[in-house]
C-alpha cells in the first residue's frame, strides 16, 4: 500500500471516529448573510458619515471634530472594501476598480442624502431628546454659535471652550436668541 | 463503493453532503495524488506535505455542505489546498502581505494562450526543474495552470484574484523561467515560447 493510500485511509478513519464533522448548511448560509449584512452596514455608515460631514460643513463650517468623522468614514470605506473583496463580483475585478466602485457609490448616495432634509430632521429630533451617540454627534458637529429653534422651543447653545462641543439648553427669560 | 466510479466529482460531493462517507472516500482517492503533488511542490518538498494534504481533505469534509454542486469541485478543493499551504508558509516564513499585481487593472493579458498540447508536455519537465527558483505566486499559477490543468478562470477562482492577474503572473513566470534557463546555459523552451 502506497503512502498516498494511507492518507485516504487516515482521512476516512478520522471521519468515522466522529472527531471531524460536517458543518451544517445553515452555518454557510449564516456566514453569507452575515457578510452581506456587515458589508451593507459598513457602507451605510460610510454614507451616513460622508453626508453628515457635508451637512456639518454647511451648518457650522469646518471644525477639528470633523477630522475625526473623516477618519471614521475612511475606516468604514476600507472595511466595506475588505468585506466586498470576498464576493466574486469584486475579487474578479482589480482591487483599485472595486475601491473606485465603492467610493463613487458612497459619494453619490451621500450627495443624494445631503440634498434631503435627513440630517436636519435627525438633528432636531436628537436635540429634543437625549439619544446616545447621535445627540453628542450633532451637538459637536453641527452646533453653531447662535441659538437654535428646535420643535418650536428656543434653545441656547452652551459651548465648551476646551472641547468646542456645544450643548443645547432651554432659553431663560431675558436671554435672546442670536446673543451668543 | 459500487457505482461511485461512474459519478462525477460534483455528484460524489452531493452524495457526501447527504452523509455518505464512502462517497467522500472515493473523492479523496481521486484527488489525493494531485493535492499531495501540489502541496509538495508549493512547500518545496518538506516532509509536512502529507499532513497538510490530510488537513486539506479533512477541511473539505467539514465544509462540504458549503460547496455548490453546480460549480466544479476541483477549484473548490484546490482553494482549500491553497489556504492550507499559505497558512503553513506564513508560520514558516514571511509571505508578502499585499499583492500589488491585483491592485491595478491589466489589459489584453487575461485571455489564455493557445498552446500546443504536445509542446506543453514536452516542456513541462523542464519547467518542473526550475519551479523551485520561482517566487511563491509564480509557482502557484504555473502549478495550477500547467500541472493541475485548471483554466485561467478556475485558477482565478482558486486564488481569488482577477483573471487578468492570472495572465500577468503566468507571463511573468514564463519570463522568469526563460531567464533562469538562459542563466544556466540551457533553454527551457527549446527556442519556442513556453
Amino acid at each position: 500500500m502506497s503512502q498516498s493510500n494511507n492518507i485516504s485511509q487516515k482521512v476516512i478513519e478520522k471521519i468515522k471516529t466522529g472527531k471531524i464533522k460536517m458543518k451544517p448548511k445553515a452555518t454557510f448560509v449564516f456566514q453569507a448573510i452575515a457578510l452581506v449584512f456587515l458589508a451593507g452596514l459598513a457602507m451605510v455608515l460610510a454614507i451616513f458619515g460622508t453626508s453628515f460631514i457635508g451637512f456639518a460643513l454647511k451648518v457650522k463650517g469646518y471644525s477639528p471634530f470633523l477630522m475625526a468623522i473623516i477618519l471614521v468614514v475612511v475606516l468604514f470605506v476600507v472595511l466595506t472594501w475588505g468585506l466586498t473583496k470576498r464576493f466574486p463580483a469584486f475579487y474578479k475585478k482589480p482591487l483599485l476598480l472595486g475601491l473606485a466602485i465603492i467610493l463613487i457609490s458612497v459619494a453619490m448616495v451621500s450627495l443624494a442624502v445631503f440634498l434631503t432634509p435627513f440630517h436636519q430632521r435627525i438633528m432636531e429630533y436628537s436635540q429634543a431628546r437625549n439619544i446616545p451617540l447621535i445627540s453628542p454627534l450633532y451637538q459637536c458637529g453641527c452646533s453653531h454659535s447662535s441659538c437654535s429653534r428646535i420643535c418650536g422651543q428656543p434653545k441656547i447653545l452652551d459651548v465648551n471652550p476646551q472641547s468646542s462641543c456645544g450643548c443645547f439648553r432651554d432659553s431663560q427669560v431675558g436671554e435672546s436668541c442670536g446673543g451668543r | 463503493m459500487e457505482g461511485f466510479s461512474e459519478k462525477t466529482d460534483e455528484q460524489l460531493a452531493e452524495v457526501t453532503q447527504q452523509g455518505n462517507v464512502e462517497a467522500f472516500g472515493f473523492l479523496v482517492e481521486r484527488y489525493q495524488d494531485k493535492i499531495q503533488r501540489y502541496v509538495k511542490r508549493i512547500i518545496q518538498g518538506q516532509e509536512e506535505y502529507r499532513d497538510i494534504s490530510q488537513n486539506v481533505f479533512l477541511k473539505a469534509f467539514e465544509n462540504i455542505k458549503g460547496f455548490d454542486t453546480k460549480q466544479r469541485f476541483s477549484p473548490w478543493v484546490y482553494r482549500i489546498a491553497h489556504n492550507e499551504t499559505v497558512n503553513y508558509l506564513k508560520k514558516k516564513k514571511s509571505l508578502p502581505l499585499f499583492d500589488f499585481d491585483v491592485f491595478l487593472p491589466h489589459y489584453n493579458i487575461g485571455k489564455e494562450d493557445i498552446e500546443n498540447e504536445a509542446e506543453k508536455k514536452l516542456f513541462l519537465p523542464k519547467i518542473e526543474e526550475l519551479l523551485e527558483e520561482l517566487s511563491f505566486k509564480q509557482k502557484e499559477v504555473i502549478l495550477l495552470y500547467y500541472f493541475q490543468e485548471l483554466s485561467y478562470q478556475e485558477v482565478a477562482e482558486v486564488l481569488k484574484i482577477p483573471i487578468a492577474t492570472v495572465g500577468v503572473r503566468i507571463k511573468r513566470a514564463k519570463e522568469a523561467i526563460k531567464e533562469i534557463a538562459s542563466a544556466r546555459g540551457g533553454s527551457a523552451s527549446g527556442g519556442k515560447n513556453i
